[in-house]
């Protein structure tokens, strides 16, 4: 659930970069017209780039048969925090449908383009785009915690075999060790797995490796 | 409630077919065929008496030229009923139009389905129509290997997915995909050719359309390709592009469609003498014109049974059948799309169809279908 102070903000939406994606004329001056009505910052660019800049909040973009070519070179550079891409359709038919799917669309516009639902549609994919930028940050750090819990542990069981430790002192060892050197335990961790292995290199004949197959 | 006819002694309807466009040929065939019917129904009495007045404007190649006609045609000349539009970006401009004044349109061409309207009925075939039985038809006896050219539009797109994922249900390869602009130059197409010759396919799926479908067939005509018994198959190339080219480019060209030119039935020869009777010897006779022909004429049978009004016309139209050329037809009322006879067509040495394959009943439409296959023809038996 998002916290009472992360809820999302209509007024949010003032001063959005908004990068327009169409070849000019009537249908990209009443876009550009009203984005600018409802307080966007809009641009307009044509062709579509290679890569989307990263000085814009939200994209908005064609996927017509003309700029198909271009579409697939767009979605080879996207990452997962490009900007949010809201998608302007004409069809429905599936070769079209399978573009929008891989421009990751957070939204989608239909032909002919109207006023109503512009608004609602910008705040759903900057909210998408949020809420994802937060999962990727989140899983990241996840992931970094993980790992530094897998050092901890091996740290530990090295500590355990090599060092003949008990367990229960292996958590204060380690600890110790990060707190005097002013280190994180995990560099701590990292540390004494290394000085292990350099032990056990050491100790071994170089030319042939106790657990290399026998010839 | 807003009626389809406006006015009490006369019921208005509108034509939207472009004599400036792409395909301005076979739209000139539609547009004379939905005038042929017009008056076939007038001259039996109209609609309960009432007479059709067509109305058509001049309009221009581009979409909004045909939103434009469309819009003065609903406001400006009392017109609820239209018959036409095109490609389908022609007939995506005017499809808010038509919702907005609720007024109905009949579009009489094939296209890539995945479109409903409540205001619009479709009486050309939809991709599990005509794909299927095409694909079907080439893989059996042309080979495997298949090369895709098409100009740059959402036809050309959908139809080439479909016909990828049927071509490789049958283990066959899509050895090339090339999409060209409208009126590309002469040595884009030779580049095309280089390419074709170079990867030897069996066959060429188009989707060219309109005027560059005679340039298509002026750069295979020479290549070792089509010496080598290649051949070019298309849904969009019909009679009215025939007609613009000599045996000699044409000659094993072959088309999936509802109905060829050169069908022998009785509502066939009457359809044909009708047209010539009224436009002459030369105009081009194209499936896309007996669909056009024959919703004129459901329109009539639905509206002579029903209240003047949209919902109750719609109503009716699922009910009516009519002996088109091809074959009764009849609407399907959940999709307001076209149970239609698929045929395939061989161009023979004097530049005109021989039906060389043929349905034995009407298959459903199914716009909505993403993947296709050969086990399931869906073909009715009642």
């Amino acid at each position: 659930m998002t916290k009472p102070s992360g809820k999302p903000k209509i007024s949010d939406l003032k001063g959005t970069r908004v990068l327009v994606l169409l070849p000019p004329g009537r249908e990209a001056e009443g876009l550009m017209t009203h984005l600018i009505r409802i307080g966007c910052l809009p641009r307009l660019e044509w062709p579509i780039p290679a890569k989307l800049p990263d000085d814009v909040d939200v994209a908005i973009v064609t996927v017509d048969s003309d700029a198909r070519a271009d579409v697939r070179v767009l979605i080879a550079g996207l990452s997962d925090l490009s900007p949010p891409i809201i998608v302007l359709v004409g069809y429905e038919d599936p070769s079209t449908l399978q573009l929008v799917l891989e421009l990751r669309a957070a939204a989608v516009i239909e032909r002919p383009v109207k006023p109503f639902g512009l608004l609602t549609n910008l705040m759903i994919s900057r909210d998408i785009w949020k809420r994802r930028r937060k999962s990727v940050e989140r899983i990241a750090a996840a992931e970094r915690r993980q790992t530094s819990l897998s050092l901890v542990d091996i740290a530990k069981t090295l500590l355990c075999r090599v060092r003949n430790m008990e367990m229960s002192q292996t958590h204060r060892h380690l600890q110790k060790a990060a707190m005097d050197g002013r280190i994180p335990i995990e560099t701590a961790a990292e540390r004494v797995i290394a000085g292990i292995l350099a032990e056990s290199a050491a100790d071994s004949p170089p030319a042939r490796p106790a657990r290399e197959s026998p010839d | 409630m807003q009626l389809l006819n406006t006015r009490r002694d006369s019921w208005p309807v509108g034509l939207l077919f472009s004599g400036a466009s792409q395909t301005s040929a076979v739209e000139h065939s539609q547009a004379c065929a939905t005038l042929l019917a017009i008056d076939e129904i007038n001259a039996a009495g109209g609609i309960n008496g009432v007479p059709l007045v067509p109305s058509q404007l001049p309009i221009g190649p581009r979409p909004d030229d045909y939103r434009l006609a469309a819009e003065k045609l609903c406001d400006e000349m009392g017109v609820r009923v239209l018959f036409g539009t095109h490609m389908s970006n022609s007939r995506k401009a005017v499809l808010p139009i038509i919702e907005s004044r609720e007024a109905l349109l009949f579009y009489p061409t094939l296209y890539e389905g995945f479109e409903f309207s409540q205001n619009c009925v479709y009486t050309g075939a939809a991709p599990n129509q005509n794909s299927v039985p095409l694909a079907r038809h080439l893989l059996r006896h042309h080979g495997r290997r298949v090369f895709f050219i098409g100009n740059n539009y959402v036809f050309a797109h959908e139809s080439n997915r479909i016909m990828r994922d049927l071509f490789e249900q049958a283990q066959g390869e899509v050895v090339g995909e090339v999409y060209l602009p409208f009126d590309a130059p002469a040595a884009d197409w030779a580049d095309v050719m280089t390419r074709i010759e170079a990867l030897r396919p069996d066959m060429i799926y188009s989707t060219v359309v309109g005027r560059d479908t005679i340039r298509l067939h002026e750069a295979f005509a020479p290549t070792r390709s089509r010496a080598g018994g290649a051949v070019i198959a298309s849904l969009a190339t019909n009679e009215a592009d025939l007609g613009q080219m000599s045996a000699d480019l044409s000659e094993g060209f072959l088309a999936a469609a509802p109905w060829f030119a050169t069908l022998q039935n009785p509502e066939s020869l009457a359809f044909r003498e009708g047209m010539q009777r009224r436009f002459g010897p030369d105009i081009p006779l194209t499936s896309g014109a007996e669909a056009a022909w024959f919703q004129v004429h459901l329109f009539a049978r639905a509206a002579g049974a029903a209240d003047p009004a949209l919902d109750a016309v719609l109503g009716e139209l699922a009910q009516v059948r009519f002996d088109a050329p091809e074959g009764e037809v009849r609407i399907d009322g959940s999709t307001h799309h076209t149970w239609l006879w698929p045929r395939i067509g061989r161009v023979n040495a004097a530049n005109a169809f021989d039906v060389i394959d043929a349905v034995g009943a009407p298959v459903k439409p199914e716009p909505f279908m993403v993947e296709h296959s050969f086990g399931d023809d869906l073909i009715s038996h009642d």
